[in-house]
């Protein structure tokens, strides 16, 4: 009898219970699969339509007719270009930041609490703000007009905030065990960082190269005042050169009939990021993997 | 009465002290048991303040020579401030201030133009968890000794052998030196890493709990491994367990929390402290790990 009364509370409960638990599953995987969908369908638009009728040659020849014919050497070594000399000073100078931050947090500092905060706003800045900044700072202060240079400068101001707070992350996940066993063992501060913290932290360091980098390919508003958009082969980081986003926003927004081409360079640039993506994920293990053996 | 006690320890810090007889109440001598052998490192009026807050006030202290020294009491009593303080750790922590003298042959450690890292490696430490380096178990303890000037391959590998035979790992290690050093058991990793302390040739060894996350097993092989360590070195052990205490330590110093800061409520050699000890909060301490 008791047992009886039990199941028909237990009964009056379960449909309200279960209805929910049914549409908090259903929202998640609506909107899961809402992203996800929504990922597929443009990478599915850009391998059908970037594949038909894409040879090798479109990745070495000059562009042609405002990019309706021909291909996209010169872009890509424009847009190479402009990668490694954002990296060459983001990744120093984001370095040095994350390790101050993350080792001066550890001490309730009031001066990183506020770093740390300009560089969240930072993040948040619309991209063509950073290019209006950079043309101002780079290309008409600083004399180095539409170039390479003063397009890679600009990209590394607008991904350092990025990159600067996941490679604090990085280092702020290494346990703190480390660094007192260090010390207790009398080790210096390089030799604990090169040896052990860096290392360690390299696995989140490169989820921050990876975004930044991603960040950097797909940026055309920064890049339209400071690197311009010439599509000639760049003869020195002195020279304009376009980016490949650059060349694709150009040829779907300004060029009638461009859109084939637009398709074509959109899938080289997915590939690049992935190919990256692929390469730096790779080094960061196979350092670590390295390590342990060394020796 | 407590508020009594402070002040009799701290007048008699300065007095002579003739025996560890001390086992008065009343007695205004309390000075700590005297150092049978000769002082490795003495301490004199030490505070310890993290910020506003003092973790540890007025500590007086010898550490004999050769001997384990073991710190009981209750936790946040300030022990391992305490053994902080004596390889300079505790400056590590945010906002924390040391006041006093610490002095190792005679010398203040906390002197101005001390090199602290040459101090560290005359002074090792070892923590409540194990924490071996994510290397290989030969990288755990050559990575300091390379920075230590030894830097001969031939010289490295005669200290790993001989450090890893010490705390009775060779065995178990010699054919996987080269895999993980996280790959090891718990009490495993602690040994490494004391084995990676005692590579650098310490005078001393500061041990923070040490076996306290480790089975008993493990734990034994541990106190074993300090007990035949106390001929080549100066011991100090924070631990809460008395019975470990009792069985290792030559001497034993209660800290205890009173306006609310660790004091030194009484030093004595360990017969003494455990069967007639002088102060009522030793006896009750010892008497409530008893029953």
């Amino acid at each position: 009898m008791l047992e009886g009364q039990v199941t028909i509370a237990s009964i009056h409960e379960r449909p309200r219970a279960g209805l929910l638990d049914f549409l908090t599953a259903l929202g998640g995987w609506t909107a899961s699969l809402t992203v996800a969908g929504a990922i597929g369908w443009i990478l599915f638009d850009v391998f059908a339509q970037g594949l038909s009728n894409l040879d090798w040659r479109f990745l070495i020849e000059p562009v042609q007719r405002s990019g309706r014919a021909g291909g996209i050497g010169p872009l890509i070594v424009s847009t190479g270009l402009i990668l490694l000399v954002c990296l060459a000073a983001s990744v120093p100078i984001g370095l040095l930041s994350a390790i101050l931050l993350a080792e001066f947090s550890a001490q309730g500092n009031r001066f990183v609490a506020w770093v740390r905060r300009a560089l969240d706003v930072l993040a948040g800045v619309p991209s063509i703000v950073f290019g209006l900044f950079g043309n101002a700072l780079f290309c008409i202060y600083l004399g180095m007009g539409f170039s390479i240079l003063s397009g890679g400068l600009t990209l590394a101001c607008m991904v350092l905030p990025l990159f600067i707070r996941s490679a604090e992350e990085g280092f702020r996940s290494v346990p703190g065990e480390y660094r007192l066993a260090g010390f207790a063992l009398g080790m210096s501060r390089a030799r604990l960082l090169f040896r052990i913290q860096l290392p360690e932290a390299a696995p989140g360091l490169a989820v921050g190269l990876i975004l930044s980098v991603g960040r950097a390919l797909a940026e055309t508003a920064a890049l339209i005042f400071t690197s311009g958009y010439v599509t000639r082969m760049p003869s020195s980081l002195a020279d304009s050169g376009r980016s490949l986003s650059v060349h694709i926003y150009d040829l779907a927004m300004n060029v009638p009939g461009g859109g084939p081409n637009a398709y074509k360079t959109a899938l080289v640039l997915v590939v690049l990021l992935v190919f990256i993506n692929f390469v730096t994920t790779w080094i960061a293990k196979h350092g670590l993997h390295k390590r342990i053996l060394s020796l | 009465m407590s508020d009594n006690v402070i002040t009799d320890i701290n007048g008699a810090s300065s007095a002579p002290a003739e025996n560890n007889a001390c086992c008065h109440p009343q007695h205004a001598h309390i000075e700590r048991a005297r150092p049978s052998g000769p002082t490795k490192m003495a301490v004199e009026s030490l505070s310890i303040h993290y910020g506003s807050v003092a973790a540890v006030r007025d500590i007086t202290l010898q550490l004999p020579k050769g001997e384990i020294t073991a710190i009981i009491g209750p936790s946040g009593s300030g022990k391992s401030s305490f053994l902080g303080a004596l390889n300079r750790m505790v400056e590590l922590a945010p906002r924390s201030r040391v006041t006093g003298r610490v002095a190792m042959d005679g010398n203040d450690i906390y002197a101005p133009g001390v090199n602290v890292t040459a101090l560290r490696r005359r002074i090792g430490m070892i923590f409540q968890k194990p924490n071996p380096f994510p290397l290989s178990i030969r990288r755990n303890i050559t990575l300091a000794l390379a920075e230590q000037g030894v830097r001969r391959k031939a010289d490295q590998e005669r200290i790993l052998e001989t450090v890893l035979h010490d705390v009775g790992l060779w065995d178990e290690t010699r054919d996987r030196l080269d895999k993980s050093a996280l790959e090891l058991s718990g009490g495993q990793q602690q040994r490494l890493c004391i084995a990676r302390a005692l590579a650098l040739n310490p005078e001393v060894l500061l041990l923070d709990e040490p076996c306290s996350a480790l089975d008993p097993i493990s734990t034994e092989i541990i106190e074993e491994l300090i007990v035949r360590l106390r001929d080549q070195l100066t011991l100090v052990i924070v631990t809460h367990n008395l019975g470990q205490a009792c069985r290792l330590a030559d001497t034993v110093a209660l800290f205890w929390v009173q306006d609310g800061a660790g004091r030194l409520i009484e030093h004595g050699v360990c017969e003494q402290i455990f069967n007639q000890p002088c102060e009522d909060l030793t006896a009750s301490y010892i008497r409530g790990r008893k029953g």
